[in-house]
């Protein structure tokens, strides 16, 4: 566990939160009698925390209550929700007013309105430490620049192209690792995921925006993607190798998914079932292994991610196999024996890993 | 925040937008590919013109080969697998269809003609339509609602339709115009074509009908052209936001630059008849 000076709001979040466990335990283990540290040394530890967590609020703006965290829990809903909502209107707005101004007022309009939205946000994050409105006015910005390259292809008719998704993706990520904000992480991730499968579609001979149609085009991005989460740290970032992880490894098991119950959608023209059973085997294998890398990395997302499809795929199988055969009864019991084998597995893997740790 | 994640995005938007508009600046500069007048009956203006916006746009409409194999549609084997389609699998073998199906569409070029032959043939094979519903009633074979819904057909195809037919295809959008080179009356403009079985008239009754190949167009990338303020205010003074009427109401002209993309040069009114 690292005990350095945290680098970001996150790590800061952690340190208070063992600060406070600290505290409770001890208060309980003191309560029970089990042993009582010397006066001295809890005086000690205890101005070292009350040190930290003064330092930490002023720097961070951590949240050092259970109250404190339940209110910035809700304002960071009421932030997405605030996001959602202005991007909307600016969305509205332009339509509103887009037949109505001559069209170098459109083109002022439409760069304008993503620098402007930029230039509010880096005045938000100048003046908060908990980056609540910096994150709202950067989803924004998000929003104006899609807009505007959206508005900008409509307005002179330019001819759809991938590259769109690609500055998308740079911009969203340039925000994401100036801010730390893991939506618009998300969002550079998503662009770059659609950018990436749409050139694997064109180099198949296809249409780019066609990518959708054949899930393969996802696995390599997909990989790629938990490559980059695997790969290791991202500067004082310590949260964002999640995203990379859980939305790579999304983007590999739901084509495969997709694949073992739709054979036809796949680049290889063999026979459907056979491309189908192919993937079968192929999901199995994928998120059995996803669930041992989670657990082996700690990785608690791997784990989840594949545990979630392990079961989806069992599901699916024995939806092939019995929904017709079976009377419906029977199928559900199925389905419950199987959740309580899968505890029992889980259980077991718990057991052993507890004692590797001990 | 770190400020240079602000600088970097402020730059991704300024040299996103800067190419966006040097790549239109590049397309409606030297001597346009095309320019052509239409009416409403090929740009009505498009579905989206809702309440909450204000933007006018028109929508191209044209139509597509429509003949089937064996009666001469230029949309065929030949053409399919020169734009990049595999036409391995012969179209009759009972996995053709799916096959065919299962190829995935093809950006590629398509030559719209406007009032040329192809649209002359459309208008022929409707008359030929009422006069053969017209025969078969005669015959007792067909009632007068056959007759009747011909002659509506043929109307509808004289008076309101369009008649920007799609006549070519090919990847290379300079061999289309060496091939078709009226640029007042074709337009070269990047679309999205399909392969597809298809089954065509037999020859004679108690023959099978020819079973082929054959292309059909998906799209055309840039279906949807906005029209400027200034001009918009032409389409208001003649009653904007109603159903294409007929007689059509307005002429625009289009223009195609290098890059086969379209824009609105002047709309003017039409005389009521």
């Amino acid at each position: 566990m690292r005990s350095g000076p945290p680098a970001s709001r996150e790590s800061a979040q952690r340190r208070v939160d063992r600060i406070r466990a600290f505290r409770e335990e001890l208060a309980a283990i003191e309560e029970e009698g089990t042993a009582v540290l010397d006066e001295g040394l809890k005086r000690t530890i205890a101005a070292r925390h009350d040190s930290l967590l003064a330092e930490f609020a002023a720097r961070f703006d951590v949240d050092t209550s259970d109250q404190l965290r339940q209110l910035s829990w809700g304002m960071r809903i009421a932030s997405l929700l605030g996001a959602a909502a202005l991007s909307a209107a600016v969305f509205f707005f332009f339509q509103r007013i887009w037949g109505t101004i001559g069209t170098a007022s459109q083109i002022l309009v439409l760069a304008g309105s993503p620098l402007l939205a930029l230039a509010a946000t880096g005045y938000a994050a100048r003046r908060e430490r908990t980056l609540y409105f910096a994150s709202l006015l950067g989803i924004i910005a998000f929003a104006c620049f899609l807009l505007d390259l959206g508005l900008l292809g409509t307005t002179f008719n330019i001819t759809p192209t991938r590259n769109a998704l690609l500055v998308w993706s740079a911009f969203a990520f340039a925000l994401a690792y100036s801010s730390g904000l893991r939506l618009l992480l998300a969002a550079g991730i998503g662009s770059a995921l659609a950018y990436l499968a749409a050139s694997v579609a064109t180099w198949g001979g296809c249409v780019w925006s066609d990518f959708g149609d054949r899930p393969e085009n996802f696995l390599l991005p997909g990989l790629l993607l938990f490559g980059v989460g695997a790969a290791g740290r991202h500067g004082k970032y310590e949260d964002f190798p999640v995203v990379y992880r859980l939305l790579g490894l999304l983007a590999i098991l739901i084509p495969v998914f997709i694949l073992s119950n739709w054979g036809a959608a796949s680049y290889f023209s063999l026979d459907g079932k056979a491309i189908e059973i192919v993937y079968q085997v192929a999901g199995f294998l994928l998120s059995g292994l996803s669930i041992w890398i989670g657990v082996r990395r700690g990785w608690a997302e791997a784990a989840n991610v594949g545990s979630v499809f392990f079961v989806l795929f069992l599901l699916a199988k024995f939806f092939d196999w019995w929904w017709d055969v079976l009377p419906r009864y029977l199928f559900f019991l199925v389905v419950g024996l199987l959740a309580v084998g899968l505890i029992v597995v889980l259980k077991k893997v718990r057991g052993l890993r507890r004692r590797e740790a001990a | 925040m770190r400020r240079w994640g602000l600088v970097a995005a402020a730059a991704v938007v300024v040299l996103s937008n800067l190419v966006a508009l040097l790549g239109v600046a590049w397309n409606r500069s030297g001597e346009p590919d095309a320019e052509i007048v239409l009416t409403e009956r090929e740009a009505p203006l498009a579905w989206n013109q809702e309440r909450e916006s204000s933007a006018v746009s028109l929508r191209l409409e044209w139509s597509g080969p429509d003949l089937g194999p064996g009666d001469g549609t230029w949309f065929d084997e030949d053409k399919l697998k020169e734009i990049g389609f595999d036409t391995a699998v012969p179209p009759g073998a009972s996995d053709g269809p799916a096959y065919y199906l299962r190829q995935l569409p093809r950006q590629t070029y398509v030559a719209l003609e406007y009032e040329g032959d192809g649209w002359k043939r459309r208008l022929e094979a409707a008359r030929r339509r009422v006069d053969e519903a017209k025969e078969k009633a005669a015959a007792g074979v067909e009632g007068s609602a056959e007759v009747e819904g011909a002659r509506k057909a043929l109307e509808w195809a004289e008076k309101t339709t369009s008649r920007l037919v799609a006549i070519d295809a090919g990847n290379d959008p300079g061999a289309l115009r060496d091939r078709h080179p009226d640029r007042s009356r074709v337009a070269v403009v990047p679309a999205i074509v399909q392969a597809s079985t298809r089954v065509g008239t037999p020859p004679r009754e108690g023959v099978a009908p020819p079973v082929g190949i054959q292309g059909f167009i998906q799209s055309v990338l840039v279906s949807s052209i906005h029209v400027p303020r200034d001009l918009a205010a032409t389409l208001s003074s003649i009653g904007l936001r109603s159903a294409p009427a007929d007689p059509p109401r307005y002429a625009v002209t289009l223009r195609f630059g290098r890059r086969y993309e379209p824009w609105v040069v002047d709309i003017r009114p039409l005389p009521a008849p």
